[in-house]
């Protein structure tokens, strides 16, 4: 009889927890979001949000992940050299002079760029660099002193383009050396070792799966996964019209993708009223006019980030012709008249409501 | 006889208690939604505020359908061509994550706290 009373007992314990358990929706064992920001890498805000059981597990995740953020940002650098390492500057420095022994990730990037470059319809050179240096040094000193802006002149532009020929960026894979054949001439990856860096840390964190995390690169946005409670990402696509009430033009629904926004209103420089923008184009070598904003979704972050500089300087016709022979690439252009062009499939893309499925 | 179980129902009802008090503290803090969502076969296909009373009929195919009713802050369904009229037994529902489900119509009606659609992150901005 005792014996009878105690498994009812354990029954009822049985049955009970399962009930509270359920009507809390299990709370304990509940994926939580978890955020950390970074500021001091690629000279934008770096955000990575994961959603974890514990939160012992993203910091684990994220200490790994500044480790790779800062040796990416090291050796992608142009601009300054870092003590012990031969980075992108180090390489620039010895242009005309000598090959320079480099480590496999500044080899990776180079390789992928100068795909890149023949995928883009050669409008993405990381050769650019003695043009887009023109610019960059004309855009600080506009803001320095906005009053005495002025843009390059066409013949200083047309003379340091005489030294952008990418075929002049030679790899030695076997010895891991980099060499720029001419002096004057200058790597510049601005755009794309955010997204090739992007990729890589989504690599480091596919290891442990298709786990829920998102990198947001300054606005390049890597997902993974789907979200704990099974839905898609939502990415908003930032209103190029910055004073409107709407901040996102459009949302995009996807797991496992990049989502890179190209914007002439991210950074740009003012003469005589006129606004230059940063995305060059390596035809007119001037900031190319035809849109204010380009987005491509693909599911390489590096290939993402690549082209939507490329689209910004190739016609609408050319860039969709180039977006259909990629696979799971799709892009949205904004012209200058705030029209909105889809590539065919960008639909399948786009948000409707697939959050509640 | 009843002290020689003394200790398990001492322990039966200190269960019960604890679970009586889990369970209000959990309804309690249950968020009361602002609108309900219906999907049919994964897509969206309607919004409602739930502060409106109103009474929707939700076609599916075939001249199959479900009746949505939303009155005083609650919403249920009065009337589905389904054969197991399982969604009209369901309790109405409104609070936040709170479903209503026809299998055999492929539809759910889901009680939301904020105005769709939710963004997780923004493109584009640097």
């Amino acid at each position: 009889m005792h014996l009878k009373i105690n498994k009812i007992a354990c029954l009822w314990v049985g049955f009970l927890s399962i009930f509270v358990c359920t009507s809390c929706q299990c709370a304990f064992s509940k994926d939580k979001q978890y955020s950390k920001t970074y500021f001091e890498y690629f000279d934008t805000i770096i955000t990575i949000i994961g959603y974890e059981k514990q939160e012992a597990a993203f910091i684990e995740k994220t200490t790994q992940i500044e480790k790779l953020l800062q040796e990416y940002n090291q050796l992608y650098d142009i601009y300054y050299a870092y003590q012990g390492i031969n980075n992108l500057y180090t390489v620039n420095q010895q242009a005309g002079k000598q090959p320079v022994k480099v480590d496999q990730k500044i080899i990776d990037l180079i390789v992928y760029a100068k795909d890149m470059y023949e995928k883009s319809h050669q409008m993405m050179n990381i050769a650019m660099g003695p043009v887009l240096a023109l610019w960059h040094q004309a855009r600080s000193f506009a803001m320095d002193y906005p009053e005495q802006a002025s843009i390059p002149t066409m013949q200083d532009l047309e003379q340091a383009n005489l030294y952008t020929n990418i075929n002049n960026i030679i790899i030695d894979e076997v010895n891991q050396t980099l060499f720029l054949k001419e002096e004057g001439m200058s790597i510049d990856v601005g755009a794309i070792a955010k997204g090739f860096a992007t990729e890589e840390i989504a690599k480091y964190l596919m290891q442990a799966g298709e786990i829920p995390y998102v990198i947001n690169a300054g606005g390049n946005i890597r997902v993974l996964g789907l979200k704990p409670d099974g839905s898609q990402w939502n990415v908003g696509i930032q209103n190029p019209d910055l004073l409107s009430s709407q901040s996102q033009i459009e949302i995009v629904s996807i797991r496992n993708l990049a989502v890179v926004t190209s914007g002439s209103y991210q950074r740009y420089f003012t003469v005589a009223g006129k606004q230059y923008h940063h995305i060059i184009s390596p035809v007119t070598l001037m900031p190319s006019d035809t849109f204010v904003s380009v987005t491509v979704v693909s599911p390489h972050s590096g290939m993402a980030d690549a082209l939507s500089t490329a689209l910004f300087n190739l016609s609408i016709e050319e860039g969709m012709a180039l977006i259909a022979k990629l696979e799971q690439t799709e892009a949205m252009w904004i012209d200058a008249n705030y029209q909105i062009h889809y590539s065919t499939h960008f639909q399948d893309y786009q948000y409707q409501g697939g959050k509640y499925e | 006889m009843i002290r020689k179980y003394k200790k398990d129902i001492i322990f039966i009802v200190a269960i019960l208690g604890v679970a009586l008090l889990l369970f209000i503290v959990f309804q309690l803090t249950k968020k009361p939604g602002k609108y309900v969502v219906i999907t049919q076969n994964g897509k969206e296909i309607a919004k409602y505020e739930l502060n409106e009373d109103r009474q929707v009929s939700i076609p599916y195919q075939e001249g199959k359908y479900n009746v949505l009713v939303i009155r005083d802050q609650k919403a249920y369904i009065s009337t589905a061509t389904c054969p197991d009229q399982l969604c009209v037994k369901q309790r109405s529902i409104s609070k936040v994550n709170e479903t209503l489900v026809c299998l055999p119509n492929k539809m759910v009606v889901k009680v939301i706290g904020d105005e769709p659609p939710h963004v997780d992150i923004m493109s584009g901005k640097s």
